[in-house]
Parts: C-alpha cells; sequence; structure tokens
C-alpha cells in the first residue's frame, strides 16, 4: 500500500513531497524517487486519530511523515502492532452515530436519574441535618420580606385570635416530639384565604381563612397541614435541591455559558412544580395521620376545603391562591371524607 | 517588491465530525466525574487545530491529558484549601485572595507559554518568550495598582490642602477615610471615583500593552513574531465600540419612551398587558443585539488590525479580514441554534465560529514558511506550567 504526504527532517518546517510504501511488515519512505528510509513497521510511532485531521508517522530519529489518509494509516497502525488500545477504542466511538446517539441518551437517562432520584434522596438526607439556627436566620428573613411584600396586620379581633391561640397551643401540645417551636402568626393579605408555614415552625394564617372557617376544628386541620410542611422539612429539602441543582450545571457547562442561565432556571421551575405535588400528599397524609391519632374527625378538613374552593371560584383573580401549586382539591377531600369514614363512621 | 504568493488559511472542520467528538467528550467526562475533561480538552484542541491548515499543513495541539490533568488537579486542591482555610480563620482568607490576585500575572504568564509551547506548524514548535516582570506590569501594575495610587495621592493631597489634614498621619489616613466616611466625602469620591475612571480610561492603552506584549514575544521556531500597534488605533476602535453599544440601545429606549408616554394617556388594562410582553421581547432583542453587535464589531476591529500589522521574521505578513456583520450574524444564529436544540448545536457552533475566524486570515510569502527550525529546549515542559492552563484565566488575547 502506498500513501501520498510529506516528510520532515527532526525539527524542521522545510516539507518534501514523499510517498510512504508498506509491503507486510516493511516500509520504506520515497522522497523525490528515491529511498531515503526503510525498515519495519514496528519501529514506528503513530499520531493518534482524531476525525480526519492529518496523521503523522514518526520515525525513530524524530523526522515525521504527514498524511491526510487517516483509512490507509489505520491500517499500518494495527499492523505495526504500537496500537494503544483506549485510543483505538476512543477512535471508534468518536466516528460512529450510533455510539453519539447511545450517549445522548444515557445523559438524558443519567439526567433523569440524578432529578428524580439522587436529589430528592440527598435533599432529603441533608435537610435533616441542617442546624435548627439555620432555619431560624431562615425563616426570620423570609417573615421580614414576606411582612413587607404581601402581608399587612391581620383585623381580627383579639377575642378570635385568643380562641384560636388556645385551641392552636392545645393542638401542640397534643402533638408527639416537637422538635420545632411552633407559633401561629395572624396576617391578612388582600382578601386571599391562605396559610404559610416556615422552616423553624412559625405559621402564618389569613384572615380570611379565619372567616371562612366554621369551627376551630377545620382551622386546626389546615394547621396540621402546614404543621407536616414544617415536619417534613419540605422548604429545607426544596432550597437544598434547586441549589444543587445550580451549582451541579454550573459545574458540568463550565464552557456552555450562553445557555447557562436558561438552563439552570428551567429545571428548578419543573422541579418546584413536581415536588410540590408530593410534598403537599406528605404533609396531608401527616394532617390526617394526626387527625386520626388525636381523635379530629377529617371531615373538618374536607369541609374548609370545600369552603375555599367556592371562595377561590368566587373570588376570581386573587393575588396568590391557596389552590396554586396543591393537587386537585376534589381529591384531597375524598381522601379525607375515606379516612373520616373509615374511623368515624357516617354523619 | 517581488511578487509574492498570499494564501489562505484554511478550516476543515465538519460540524458532524465534532458533534461526535464532543458528545463522546462529554459523556466520558461525566462518567469519569470529570477526570476525562483533561483528555476531552486536549482531543478538542486537537481536532480544532489539526483542521486548520496552510497550504495542505494542518496545525498540531500537543499537550499531554496527564499534565492538564495535574495542574487542574493542583488547582482543586489549592481552591479547597482556600475555602476551608478562608472559613477556619477569614483573615487568613483575605491574605490568600491577595496572594491570589497578584499571583494572577504569573498564571497569565505560565499559561501563555504553555499554549505557545504545545502548539507547532509544520514540524516546528511555537514559543512564548516575555519576560514575568511585563506580565506583572501589564496585568496588575499599570491596569489596577497605578490608578489607584495616583487617586491616591491625588486623594490625600486634597485633604491636606483642603482639609487640614496632618501630613505625618499618612499611614493612618485610609482607615481615616474608611472610618469617618461620612466626613472624608470628597476624600473617599477622589479615591474610589478617581481610580474608577482613570482604570476606564486606560482600557485601551492596557488592550493595546498586552497584544504587543503577546505578537512581540512570540516565536514560530527561530522565527520571532513583531507587532507595531498604535495606542490611538485602539482609542478609536472602543470608542466606535461604546458608540455602536450606545445606540444600539439607545434607539430602541427612544420608541419604548414614547409608547411608555402614549400607554400612560389610554388606561387600557388589556392594551397595556399586551405592552408590556412587547417591550420585554424588545429588551431582550436590544441586549442581545448590543452585546452582539458590539462583541462583533470590537473583535472584527482590533483582530484585523492587529493582525495586519503583524509579521512574522520580517519577511511574512498576516492579514485579517473580518466582517462586522457577518461575525455578528455568526454570533446571533449560533445563539438561536444552541436555545432551539438545547445545547446539542453547540459543536456546530464552534465550527462555525472557528471556520469564519480562521479562513479570514491569509498569509502573504508564504513559502517562507519552510525556512524555520524548532529551537530544542522548548519541548520540555517546565514544572507547573500546566498549572496555568488550569485556572483558566484570561489573558486578554485571542489568538
Amino acid at each position: 500500500m502506498t500513501l501520498e504526504g510529506y516528510f520532515y527532517e527532526p525539527g524542521k518546517s522545510h516539507r518534501s513531497l514523499a510517498r510512504f510504501n508498506v509491503d507486510g511488515i516493511k516500509y520504506d519512505l520515497i522522497v523525490s524517487e528515491e529511498s531515503i528510509k526503510a525498515g519495519v513497521i514496528s519501529d514506528l510511532s503513530f499520531s493518534e486519530r482524531i476525525g480526519n485531521t492529518p496523521r503523522k508517522v514518526i520515525f525513530q530519529d524524530g523526522s515525521v511523515f504527514e498524511t491526510q489518509n487517516n483509512n490507509q494509516i489505520d491500517k499500518v497502525v494495527s499492523k505495526s502492532g504500537n496500537e494503544n488500545l483506549i485510543s483505538r477504542l476512543l477512535q471508534v466511538i468518536e466516528n460512529k452515530w450510533r455510539w453519539a446517539i447511545t450517549s445522548i441518551a444515557f445523559l438524558i437517562l443519567l439526567g433523569y436519574f440524578i432529578i428524580s432520584v439522587i436529589l430528592p434522596w440527598a435533599g432529603r438526607e441533608l435537610a435533616y441535618i441542617v442546624p435548627n439556627k439555620v432555619n431560624e436566620t431562615i425563616s426570620s428573613g423570609a417573615m421580614g420580606l414576606l411582612d413587607e411584600q404581601w402581608f399587612d396586620k391581620s383585623e381580627l379581633s383579639d377575642d378570635k385570635k385568643n380562641e384560636i391561640q388556645e385551641s392552636f397551643s392545645d393542638l401542640i401540645n397534643a402533638l408527639p416530639n416537637n422538635e420545632f417551636n411552633y407559633k401561629l402568626n395572624f396576617r391578612s393579605m388582600n382578601g386571599a384565604a391562605n396559610a404559610f408555614s416556615l422552616p423553624d415552625g412559625q405559621i402564618i394564617i389569613t384572615d380570611e381563612l379565619v372567616r371562612l372557617s366554621e369551627n376551630p376544628k377545620q382551622i386546626n386541620a389546615i394547621l396540621l397541614h402546614e404543621i407536616g410542611h414544617t415536619h417534613n422539612r419540605h422548604v429545607m429539602q426544596q432550597m437544598i435541591r434547586s441549589s444543587m441543582i445550580s451549582v451541579a450545571i454550573s459545574m458540568a457547562t463550565s464552557d456552555l455559558s450562553a445557555l447557562e442561565d436558561l438552563i439552570v432556571v428551567l429545571p428548578v421551575f419543573l422541579i418546584k412544580s413536581g415536588y410540590s405535588q408530593d410534598a403537599e400528599n406528605e404533609a396531608d397524609k401527616y394532617m390526617l395521620d394526626q387527625m386520626v391519632r388525636l381523635q379530629i374527625n377529617p371531615i373538618h378538613f374536607a369541609n374548609i376545603m370545600q369552603k375555599i374552593t367556592q371562595d377561590e371560584s368566587n373570588s376570581g383573580s386573587n393575588v396568590l391562591k391557596y389552590f396554586a401549586s396543591h393537587p386537585e382539591p376534589s381529591m384531597r377531600v375524598k381522601k379525607a371524607l375515606k379516612i373520616s369514614n373509615e374511623f368515624f363512621g357516617e354523619i | 517588491m517581488p511578487d509574492k504568493k498570499t494564501v489562505d488559511i484554511v478550516f476543515n472542520g465538519k460540524g458532524s465530525e465534532y458533534f461526535k467528538i464532543w458528545i463522546v467528550n462529554l459523556f466520558l467526562s461525566i462518567l469519569t466525574l470529570g477526570i476525562y475533561s483533561a483528555w476531552a480538552k486536549v482531543r478538542t484542541k486537537r481536532y480544532l487545530y489539526g483542521s486548520t491548515s496552510i497550504e495542505g499543513s494542518a496545525f498540531e495541539y500537543h499537550a499531554s491529558p496527564i499534565a492538564i490533568l495535574k495542574g487542574r488537579l493542583i488547582a482543586f486542591a489549592l481552591l479547597i484549601m482556600y475555602s476551608v482555610l478562608g472559613q477556619l480563620f477569614p483573615l487568613f482568607g483575605i491574605f490568600l485572595l491577595i496572594l491570589l490576585i497578584a499571583s494572577i500575572p504569573w498564571i497569565v504568564w505560565r499559561s501563555l507559554k504553555f499554549n505557545a509551547r504545545m502548539t507547532s506548524h509544520r514540524n516546528v514548535h511555537f514559543s512564548f518568550n516575555g519576560l514575568l516582570k511585563k506580565s506583572y506590569l501589564y496585568y496588575l501594575v499599570i491596569p489596577y495598582i497605578f490608578p489607584l495610587l495616583i487617586s491616591l495621592i491625588v486623594s490625600f493631597t486634597y485633604s491636606v490642602v483642603i482639609n487640614g489634614y496632618q501630613i505625618e498621619y499618612f499611614y493612618n489616613y485610609l482607615s481615616d477615610i474608611y472610618k469617618f466616611s461620612d466626613h472624608y466625602f470628597y476624600e473617599t469620591l477622589i479615591l474610589v471615583g478617581g481610580s474608577v475612571s482613570i482604570y476606564i480610561l486606560m482600557i485601551p492603552y492596557v488592550q493595546k500593552l498586552k497584544m504587543s506584549f503577546y505578537f512581540n514575544n512570540i516565536s514560530f521556531g527561530q522565527g520571532k513574531f513583531s507587532s507595531n500597534l498604535l495606542v490611538s488605533k485602539f482609542y478609536l476602535i472602543d470608542i466606535l465600540t461604546f458608540l455602536v453599544t450606545a445606540a444600539v440601545i439607545l434607539f430602541p429606549s427612544l420608541i419604548a419612551y414614547g409608547f411608555l408616554l402614549l400607554s400612560a394617556e389610554n388606561n387600557n388594562d388589556n392594551i397595556n398587558e399586551i405592552f408590556f410582553s412587547l417591550l420585554f421581547i424588545l429588551f431582550y432583542v436590544v441586549m442581545l443585539t448590543s452585546i452582539f453587535l458590539s462583541t462583533a464589531f470590537f473583535t472584527s476591529k482590533i483582530r484585523n488590525y492587529v493582525y495586519s500589522n503583524t509579521e512574522l521574521n520580517e519577511n511574512i505578513g498576516i492579514n485579517s479580514n473580518l466582517n462586522t456583520w457577518k461575525l455578528f450574524w455568526i454570533y446571533l444564529s449560533n445563539f438561536f441554534l444552541m436555545i432551539f436544540t438545547l445545547g446539542l448545536a453547540y459543536p456546530l457552533t464552534i465550527i462555525r465560529k472557528t471556520k469564519y475566524m480562521a479562513e479570514t486570515v491569509s498569509i502573504s510569502n508564504a513559502e517562507a514558511l519552510s525556512l524555520f527550525v524548532s529551537e530544542q529546549e522548548q519541548q520540555n515542559s517546565a514544572l507547573g506550567e500546566e498549572i496555568g492552563e488550569a485556572f483558566d484565566v484570561g489573558s486578554g488575547i485571542e489568538f
């Protein structure tokens, strides 16, 4: 076999047209019809193949033969016995579309696995390690912001507040192993019926929700749901997951800076809505378990839920809807009614 | 002048070919938790260099992945050490930060040397022989220390002459104006405003110094590059770039302002909602256009000027013929390619940009390229040179 190319003396930029002949394991190099080098191919070294970039044959004295004929050189390399297995493997997978597609599929699967399995697991594990001091710092900051941006002072009467506070402290005292110092705050939020929980155990309930409720047990149901969020460290889990995604993406795509912002925002957003459903279900589960344990009929939850649903469909566009990220309310009502039937019988 | 042959640089890289290399690189880098990224970097550079050729002879990249991995591991260890020690001893953290800033010129110098040495064409290596003290001058002293020092002196003189500050308290001056910044309002203003404005005013000058530093100290074998650059040209290009950016931002802003006045008159909620989403889109378009257009303008003008005034061995000329609009189109279309393929078109965007940047360069008297010889001692990399590569500090020179 004969390959055309250029010959360079060691370290010199002068090039001569050359022919490289290989016959079995022997080679000779011909420059202007004259054989200037001959020997066996096992004495030669070869540059790695990358795409279709030119290849070099390096002779023992350091002189070089350069050629574009990649396919022929590959045959010579494998015959010479000087083939590096890893580079041969890389060369194969870099050249085949099926390996490229396999890589894409693998990357998508890996991304899915990390987002749906690894991150939730790590978030859950880490959220329980975070010291309470951190929870308190975050919560007081968040409370300040919420008061500034969203909340106004509660307009409920002191009697009403005291009544709810009393039934709330009875509820808290009846709960098992309180790791958090639960506190109830009253705020008004532009007529929206809503309740929030912060990671350190502070719970906020809006005037409208109190007004919609028919008895303290209904409020307790909502409060138990909010305690469920704190108890399961949902806020902390979500924060850990979002920040882990941002860090991982900025590490992995250090050279994709143009897209970085887009990529960082997208999954955080996707996960947030996917995650909240699970969190709500978990908080509901906590609430229903405690209601059964404390002998409060879950029917109260079903009732207040229906009240809120009606209220929201009546009032149209409220700033923040209680159900904005919550699972379908009718499903939750059904679940509460089912448990109510099981444990407390038909009413 | 004798008739000299001028040849264009040719770039043979293909999007489809590079895509396969890139995706395998990405895959293996993730699979090996980043260790393979050193190999990925070498293979990428080898592909891009190997696809660039002058008269059928390609460039070649020689760095060994192990050396790059070693540099990255050292850099990573330093980073860990910095964040751990910085957490434990905040004061020591500040000391380390100062140390890091003070070592940036060294890192730049190291990486310039490393990259030049690892590049060859026609069997002959490049080399960078700039002096370390010059690197300190151009990357630290002139851009940062000089503006600070000048404004400190002016601020201090002002304080002494106008406010009756005692000269012998010079050593307390900085801590005094820091502690009583209300009382020393004008002193602080002169110090901060002065250093920032001197820094900004000197940007074109510093760009010129860095380019000259690079193109007058790089060699191809025994042949030296030389570059004769005028600072006035840099000021001109920078001012024009500023004007281009300002025009792109100002024009639509005026239109938006007009709309805003109109919408204030008729208080229709629906129209306002549509209007604000339009305004948001407009803002985004303007931002992108101004970034891409000013970058394209600056890059093409600077590169054309610098290349055309650089020669090798006093007999081989280089010429660059970048066009602002064509480059702008490549930036813009690359951006949308990335968006619509969720990043999968990244290799294609690199190929398109590299191809245009390479193929607008031509070499005159290319026959003379056959007369160079590698200098033997260049071949061995000095210890720690690869660390410069790992930090990936911008040198202000794109080649």
